[in-house]
Order: C-alpha cells, then sequence, then structure tokens
C-alpha cells in the first residue's frame, strides 16, 4: 500500500517561538538532541531553526532573525511520491509535516533517499507496485481513464534453469529497459515482482491495446545475448469511468492489476499472447 | 602608634538629555551576522513607534538588511535610495555591525509659469 509522509517523517523536532534567542535554542538542541525548530507565530509555521542557522546566526539574535525560509509545509496524509515530487521540483532540503497546520515531524532529503531504497527495484531500477499505486490514485483523481497492462516474460523458468540466474538478471533488466524506452510518457511503469512488470495507462482499453502490443512487437524484435528467443505476454484490463466518485481507489486498481494478470495467464495460451478483460467489476473503476 | 585613616568617596556624573523617539534614526543597515536581526529592530521600534519602519532584505556578502524609515520610501523611489545608502554604507559596514545612519532628503522644485 501507498505510504504517507506521517510513516517515515522524524518526529524530533520542537516548536519554538519568534522572539526565543538562538543561545536558548541552541541550549535546548544539546540539552534534548534536537536539530529541527519550527518557528511558530500565530499558530502559524513561519520558518525552521536547523543545526545550522545555530551555527552561523550570533546566539543574541531571535528565531525570526535567524531562520531560513528554504523549506516546504506539507500535510501529513501526502504520500511519499507526493514527497518525493517536491524534493525533484524544489530546491529544498527540509519539508515540515504539518497536521492541522501544527508542526508535527519533518522529512530531509536523506531521510527520504534512505526510504525510496526501498521503493525501487534494485536490479531493473524501476519503481515498485506502490508507485502505480499512486499514479493511478492521482489520475483518478483528476478524473483520467485508467487501464492496466500486466507483462509477463514467457518460459522465464526454463530460460532461468537453461541459461543461470544472472543471464535472468541480464534478460530482466534488458527488458526493463526496453519497456522504459519505447512506453509513451503518458504511461507509468513498475516491476511488479519477479518477471512481472506493470504499466499504468491514463488511456481507454482500445489505446491501451495498442501500446500492449507496440510493447509486445519491441521485446519481439530484440536480439537478446546468447541469441535466447525472449518473448513476453500482457494481459489488459480497464473499462470506461462510470461511477461519480472513487473512494478507495487503491484497493480498485490491485483489482484491475489482478484482473490484469489472470488475463495475461490466458494471453500466455493464446496466439497472439495478449488478452483483453473487461470484467464488470472494472466498470465501476476506471 | 600613627593612627591610619582612609576615605572613600564616589563621584557621580549626571548627563540629562531627551530620549530618542525612536530610538534608532532613519536607517539602520544590518549585518548578516550581527547580534541584533532586522527584524528584531522592526519589532523593538514597532513597539515604541508603530507602523514606522520597514525591512528591506538584501542580496550581499555581508549586509542582510536595511530597516528603513517608511516615510523615506515616499519621496525617492527606494531602489535609487538603498543604491546611495549601499554606496556608503556597504564601505564601512561589516557582517557583524550594525550602522545607524540619518538621511535629510531635500527636494528642490523650481517652476516657472507664465505671466
Amino acid at each position: 500500500m501507498i505510504k504517507y509522509v506521517s510513516e517515515i517523517m522524524d518526529e524530533n523536532l520542537l516548536q519554538v517561538e519568534p522572539l526565543d534567542c538562538v543561545s536558548c535554542i541552541k541550549n535546548l538542541a544539546m540539552d534534548k538532541r534536537i536539530n529541527y525548530f519550527p518557528v511558530v507565530e500565530n499558530n502559524k509555521t513561519i520558518g525552521v531553526v536547523t543545526y545550522k542557522e545555530l551555527i552561523q546566526a550570533h546566539p543574541n539574535r531571535i528565531a525570526i532573525d535567524a531562520m531560513t525560509q528554504n523549506y516546504v509545509n506539507v500535510n501529513h496524509e501526502m504520500s511519499i511520491w507526493e514527497v518525493k515530487s517536491i524534493f525533484d521540483d524544489e530546491q529544498v532540503d527540509l519539508l515540515i509535516v504539518q497536521n492541522n497546520l501544527k508542526p508535527v515531524g519533518f522529512v530531509t532529503r536523506s531521510l527520504l533517499d534512505k526510504e525510496f531504497g526501498k521503493h525501487f527495484d534494485l536490479l531493473t531500477g524501476l519503481p515498485k507496485t506502490d508507485f502505480i499505486l499512486y499514479k493511478a490514485y492521482e489520475l483518478l483523481k483528476e478524473g483520467n481513464e485508467i487501464s492496466v497492462i500486466f507483462i509477463d516474460i514467457n518460459n522465464f523458468g526454463i530460460i532461468d534453469k537453461e541459461y543461470g540466474h544472472v543471464f535472468g538478471d541480464k534478460i530482466l533488466r534488458e527488458i526493463a529497459d526496453l519497456l522504459k524506452k519505447n512506453r509513451p510518457e503518458e504511461t507509468c511503469l513498475c516491476r511488479f515482482g519477479g518477471d512481472e512488470f506493470v504499466v499504468l495507462t491514463p488511456f481507454q482499453v482500445e489505446v491501451t491495446k495498442q501500446v500492449a502490443e507496440e510493447l509486445l512487437d519491441t521485446i519481439a524484435a530484440n536480439t537478446f545475448g546468447s541469441g535466447v528467443n525472449i518473448s513476453i505476454s500482457a494481459g489488459i484490463s480497464g473499462g470506461r469511468r462510470i461511477s461519480a466518485r472513487v473512494t478507495d481507489s487503491y484497493s480498485m486498481v490491485l483489482n484491475l492489476i489482478n484482473i490484469a494478470s489472470l488475463a495475461c495467464s490466458k494471453a500466455k495460451m493464446s496466439t497472439d499472447k495478449l488478452c483483453i478483460e473487461i470484467n464488470p467489476g472494472s466498470m465501476d473503476i476506471a | 602608634m600613627a593612627k591610619t585613616y582612609s576615605a572613600k568617596k564616589a563621584d557621580i556624573v549626571i548627563r540629562l538629555s531627551e530620549f530618542e523617539m525612536p530610538p534608532m534614526q532613519d536607517v539602520l543597515i544590518v549585518g548578516r551576522k550581527a547580534p541584533i536581526g532586522p527584524e528584531a529592530a522592526r519589532r523593538m521600534v514597532d513597539i515604541l513607534s508603530p507602523e514606522q519602519y520597514e525591512i528591506i532584505k538584501l542580496n550581499h556578502p555581508v549586509i542582510e538588511a536595511i530597516v528603513i524609515r517608511k516615510t523615506l520610501l515616499n519621496l525617492l523611489e527606494q531602489e535609487k535610495l538603498i543604491e546611495a545608502i549601499m554606496e556608503e554604507g556597504g564601505k564601512i559596514a561589516n557582517d557583524q555591525i550594525i550602522i545607524k545612519a540619518q538621511i535629510n532628503i531635500t527636494l528642490e522644485v523650481s517652476k516657472s509659469i507664465e505671466l
């Protein structure tokens, strides 16, 4: 499931007043081993004094004259993917997490990097499933269509057994790169697990089918090492969005992925290696 | 045995003068590492003379900001005034210092009218 910023934030901060002196805050930092001090005035965070400001500022100064503005306030219910996009877009190293405008924690770039190590697949460099869940949620929130392509490498178990797992890993990396380069910009790609990948599209099923066909063709046309023939199967799920509002988009998207994975299993048996499922349940979803 | 005498006295000097209102003049030039920051200076003066001063943050290596009397900005454009202050003040300022400056602006207007 999606992780929220409140689950990864560091709660070791202490609120200070604008007129608190730097030397007092420094003493607090030493005594309580705290490095981040949001400056709050009229129930609003107006700045932050960090250990950097405590080192640089004259001890006689007040917090408001020592604080930095180089941070962003975020809501405690923000997903860690949204937090990542803030760090990617803004030149800040610190986010202050707020609950009802009250600072309750902080996230630094290094803290987020550490967390994100868990959300990216080390072998392929692709994000894991929760990225797709977040992106699907965002698309649904904006009123977009969504469809899911579930991709599975055909006979990957046999490739592993015949050529070894190191070779298998090389194939996985190569396929991940091909999918990355050849998917449309508007789509999102993740490694679902093992030899399975998921592509989320903001398109209706008909357009998604074209995307899947192109990806299948790309993989089929590629020459892999040792002259091994590699092909993939794909299952598609999706449908027209007819419900007014999505209340639990995560479980619905998981359901779509599940339907697509079952379609993919069917596709393996078919000749064109592609199967589309628009089950009645998905009509309410997307 | 001789007696010893000790005498202690204190001289008191009193200088009386009128309290300057507000206790700063027209402009404060605040260094980046000065013991009092621009916001502290503004708030201090605000209590005694509310709404009279404004902070102008500067992108300068040693000067953090200028706290300036608002009425001066009614007489001259901010950019020109800051340039004039910094031309002189910037030469003597360092990042630890707070300099107070008095500024008198006189506008001379001469007009001819047809008779």
